[in-house]
């Protein structure tokens, strides 16, 4: 189970796809990874599996860290989390797990914040006709 | 006026600045003393983060002086973390927790980690989380491993350096191998 190869370990990220300035909103992470705790043996020949395991999460929003976590070998196989976000701007989720080789894989997807009026917010100003006048 | 004689008063005279070099390396050897009892990182805390692939045996001593580590010797604060675990677990590979924080997430009011600990785990560290004020409420869920049935424990460390515990018995049939 341990040396089995595989290429396409699949990492989910699930948030909502639009929600109100201000909201809460819940964000679930899922990557599938062994987490050999490096302690398990092979039943017939008796070889101790190789400690691997994913020990650093981090959480960018529109590439501020706003969520770190790290973990050890008890953390279960095929880790889930979820946690929550407060959301003022639309924009990039970003999540990246970090494995205990160093190998890092990322997952991201974007988010549309409205106002009261059910307009857009966005991350940066929108040069108009106007704000340039108020600058000058 | 002649400028030469003019003396400005200094807040550290020469003699005093002298001594107190050679009094900060006295004190810093007693405080290294002092760590070795209560302050300093464990063994197996530190054993943590290196690769390792052979057995180790839960010791409970160890596991609780980890926890000592973080607490520092501070008072602890009543119905700050909210721990939710399953009474029984059938299997010790995967147990679903989930915790969250009493605090309003302005200015200093937010935890800054959250330590998970399972005492009767050959490793007890289990995981750590780093909140900011940004994420709205410090809730998260996340699943673990556990050897046997055993008290889990969430410690939130505040950033204004107030400190909350909780720990709840969870009840393990078939216990994971980690």
């Amino acid at each position: 189970m341990a040396n089995e190869e595989r290429s396409n370990w699949r990492r989910r990220l699930r948030i909502p796809k639009s929600a109100n300035k201000g909201d809460v909103i819940t964000i679930k992470t899922m990557a599938e990874h062994v987490m050999e705790p490096g302690v398990r043996r092979d039943q017939e020949t008796g070889v101790i599996y190789p400690k691997k395991i994913i020990d650093h999460v981090y959480v960018r929003f529109n590439g501020k860290q706003v969520f770190k976590s790290q973990w050890y070998s008890g953390v279960s196989a095929n880790p889930f989390m979820s946690f929550k976000l407060k959301v003022d701007t639309s924009g990039l989720i970003e999540v990246e797990w970090v494995d205990d080789y160093g190998q890092s894989s990322f997952k991201r997807d974007t988010i549309d914040v409205y106002d009261k009026n059910g307009k857009i917010i966005y991350p940066f100003e929108i040069d108009t006709p106007d704000s340039k006048n108020k600058v000058m | 006026m002649n400028i030469k004689f003019i003396k400005h008063k200094l807040l550290l005279s020469r003699r005093k600045f002298i001594t107190g070099i050679s009094l900060v390396p006295s004190l810093s050897f007693l405080r290294s003393l002092d760590a070795k009892e209560e302050v300093g990182s464990p063994f197996r805390d530190r054993f943590q983060t290196y690769r390792q692939t052979f057995r180790i045996e839960p010791d409970l001593e160890e596991a609780k002086r980890i926890v000592r580590n973080i607490i520092k010797g501070r008072e602890l604060r009543e119905d700050l973390i909210l721990l939710n675990a399953p009474d029984i677990a059938e299997n010790g590979n995967t147990v679903p927790i989930n915790f969250s924080v009493n605090c309003s997430m302005i200015n200093d009011d937010y935890p800054e980690v959250v330590h998970i600990l399972v005492l009767d785990n050959p490793f007890p560290e289990i995981a750590k989380f780093y909140f900011t004020p940004q994420s709205g409420e410090a809730e998260l869920s996340i699943r673990i491993r556990m050897r046997t049935s055993s008290n889990i424990i969430a410690i939130a460390e505040m950033a204004d350096g107030t400190i909350g515990q909780t720990q709840s018995f969870v009840d393990v049939t078939i216990g994971a191998c980690s």
